[in-house]
């Protein structure tokens, strides 16, 4: 049962790819709940499942058994126009390899999601200013994705994700492509919209020293999720 | 940002694919306006609404019929108005100044044709009293500078004088109007009785016949009275609707003219060809946008709007560029077809079928790529990004 905190409740959630005639598991009957306003992150092997589940969680990727919810809202059941509609609302999304529009400049990536709003012009305009501003991105608008440094690349697509407000950002490997430097200033960013904006914050990484960031680490392994040892003691 | 703004800025940062859909497709675009207006134009005299029918030989319409003809058609019930013709053509100074001339009989001619034509009387008296005056029309006028009152020497290699001249000399008794902007007058009349007597060799013949029926009497039955009246003679006719007979006279130059159309089709043809994969690949480029865009939570719909208004938007620049171009050089060059296809012009109608083509080539060439790519699972584009 869902915990009057949970804002991520999967259940029971089972995944099998088919290739060909064979069929893969990568998890099975597995379990997670995140409560509203906190930052978990997902570590483990590759093709251990943990980019699978982030998909599964913001829509992206359908499980074949149990249940996905989110804000008490079971996802796994939507068609894919409501599905389309509910990540618009509810998820922001961060990548590794940033994932911008080349023929956009970096308020244009920014505003898109603003896009699926009837905001007017001008509140568009004030929200990518704003958004652009909280990730210091804001000198550097017009700029194409090409002429951005990683870092700045990575500040533009956490803008996007930010800009509709969404209560939710799922990060897959936000800081893979980053020196240490960058990445600090990246995990910093997602720190704050966690402890000031009460962002729900789920990130896949494989680097400890980023993970550190999150309130709790979970491990992959095998298609089973535990508490990374350290904070279960 | 509108769908236009993205659209447009999607554009702009690919220019140079921009480019090599943009000018195939103008150029497509410009040929396809002159060849749809050539193709309307074309053997596009006669007018099936004024219930002439045209009287030639069976055997051809190069062979011409025995002047006792005429005299015998004006006898049949059915017949109410006739008249006579036959070609002249000639070229003014040189080859390429070919002429679109008639040697008619004026007075039936014009109780025919009458209607069609605006004629000053103080011209029509001056035709009428000399019988080696032409008349001609305001095109014809205007392309070679002509004015009442000028000796005009026509050059006829295919028609020789009694005298074995190929000149013909003619005043211009004055220029006729058509009686609406429709009417071609790329062309100019000249006496029938003179042009008969003057030349060496088929003389008394004519080249058609040209009737009306009487009150009450369907044309096509009138047609078909007059080719049973002659059905017994050396001479059989066929009588047909003018405009089949415009088409089959224009036919004359038909070898060039279907070259031509096959040459420029083929062309046509291979430029959207070009363009169509040009745009099919261009979304397929787009894929990993399209998963960035599903990512977001655009609908399908959204994205295919994107996705399909892209080439639409660039190939209707592209088509509209290239028929204005079309519009030009019609207009610039439409003296030149006067003969073949008078009246030549990008019509409304060509412009809308252009523009509605357009609007199908770019949904045609895009459609199936941005289906499969939009129904592409979007966890695996975004990872593969």
């Amino acid at each position: 049962m869902m915990s009057q905190q949970d804002f991520v409740t999967v259940k029971n959630a089972g995944k099998t790819y088919r290739k060909g005639r064979t069929e893969i598991p990568v998890f099975d009957a597995l379990n997670l709940s995140v409560a509203k306003g906190a930052f978990i992150t997902l570590m483990g092997p590759s093709g251990s499942g943990k980019s699978t589940l982030l998909h599964a969680i913001g829509g992206l990727e359908r499980i074949n058994s149990g249940s996905v919810s989110v804000d008490g809202t079971q996802i796994d059941a939507f068609g894919q126009s409501k599905l389309s509609n509910w990540r618009a609302k509810t998820v922001g999304l961060v990548f590794q390899s940033f994932n911008l529009m080349p023929s956009l400049t970096a308020y244009g990536n920014i505003e898109l999601p603003l896009m699926l709003t009837t905001l007017s012009r001008p509140e568009r305009h004030r929200r990518v200013q704003e958004v652009a501003d909280l990730v210091r991105i804001d000198h550097r608008l017009k700029h194409r994705p090409n002429e951005l440094s990683g870092g700045e690349q990575q500040r533009v697509a956490i803008a996007r994700a930010i800009v509709a407000d969404p209560p939710m950002l799922l990060c897959d490997e936000p800081t893979g492509e980053l020196d240490r430097a960058t990445s600090g200033e990246v995990m910093n960013i997602l720190r704050t919209l966690c402890d000031e904006l009460d962002k729900t914050i789920i990130m896949v990484t494989h680097d400890p020293w980023a993970a550190a960031y999150a309130d709790r680490v979970y491990h992959f392994d095998k298609g089973q999720l535990s508490v990374a040892e350290e904070e279960a003691a | 940002m509108s769908v236009l703004g993205f659209i447009g800025q999607s554009v702009m940062a690919a220019w140079i694919r921009t480019l090599v859909l943009l000018l195939p497709g103008a150029i497509a675009y410009g040929l396809f306006g002159i060849l749809a207006a050539f193709y309307l134009a074309y053997g596009a005299t006669g007018d099936d609404t004024a219930n002439r029918m045209i009287t030639t030989s069976k055997t051809g319409f190069s062979q011409p019929l025995p002047v006792s003809h005429f005299r015998q058609l004006q006898q049949i019930e059915e017949v109410g108005a006739a008249s006579i013709a036959s070609w002249f053509g000639g070229y003014y100074r040189e080859p390429r100044n070919s002429l679109h001339a008639i040697a008619v009989d004026p007075i039936s001619y014009l109780e025919v044709y009458g209607d069609d034509f605006r004629i000053d009387p103080t011209v029509l008296e001056s035709f009428l009293s000399d019988r080696t005056a032409m008349m001609v029309g305001r095109s014809m006028a205007e392309r070679f500078g002509w004015e009442p009152g000028d000796q005009v020497s026509i050059i006829n290699e295919r028609i020789a004088r009694a005298d074995g001249g190929q000149a013909w000399s003619f005043r211009i008794a004055g220029v006729f109007e058509g009686a609406t902007d429709q009417i071609d007058t790329s062309f100019l009349y000249v006496h029938h009785d003179r042009f008969n007597e003057a030349r060496a060799s088929n003389r008394d013949t004519l080249g058609w016949i040209v009737s009306t029926p009487a009150p009450g009497v369907d044309p096509i039955d009138m047609g078909q009275a007059i080719d049973a009246f002659f059905a017994s003679t050396a001479d059989r006719t066929t009588t047909d609707t003018e405009r089949s007979f415009s088409q089959a006279f224009v036919a004359q130059f038909g070898d060039l003219a279907l070259v031509t159309l096959l040459v420029l089709g083929a062309a046509l043809v291979s430029l959207l060809m070009i363009v169509a994969s040009t745009t099919a690949l261009a979304i397929k480029r787009r894929s990993p946008d399209i998963g960035i865009l599903k990512g977001l939570g655009f609908s399908h719909t959204r994205i295919l709007s994107f996705v399909i208004g892209e080439p639409v938007l660039l190939v209707m620049i592209a088509g509209c560029a290239g028929l204005a171009l079309a519009a030009v050089m019609i207009s610039g060059s439409s003296e030149s077809f006067a003969s073949i296809a008078p009246g030549i012009a990008l019509t409304p109608a060509i412009s809308a079928l252009g523009v509605l083509s357009m609007v199908a080539l770019g949904i045609l060439a895009s459609v199936w790529p941005a289906w499969r790519s939009v129904n592409t699972d979007t966890a695996t584009v975004l990872r593969q990004n």
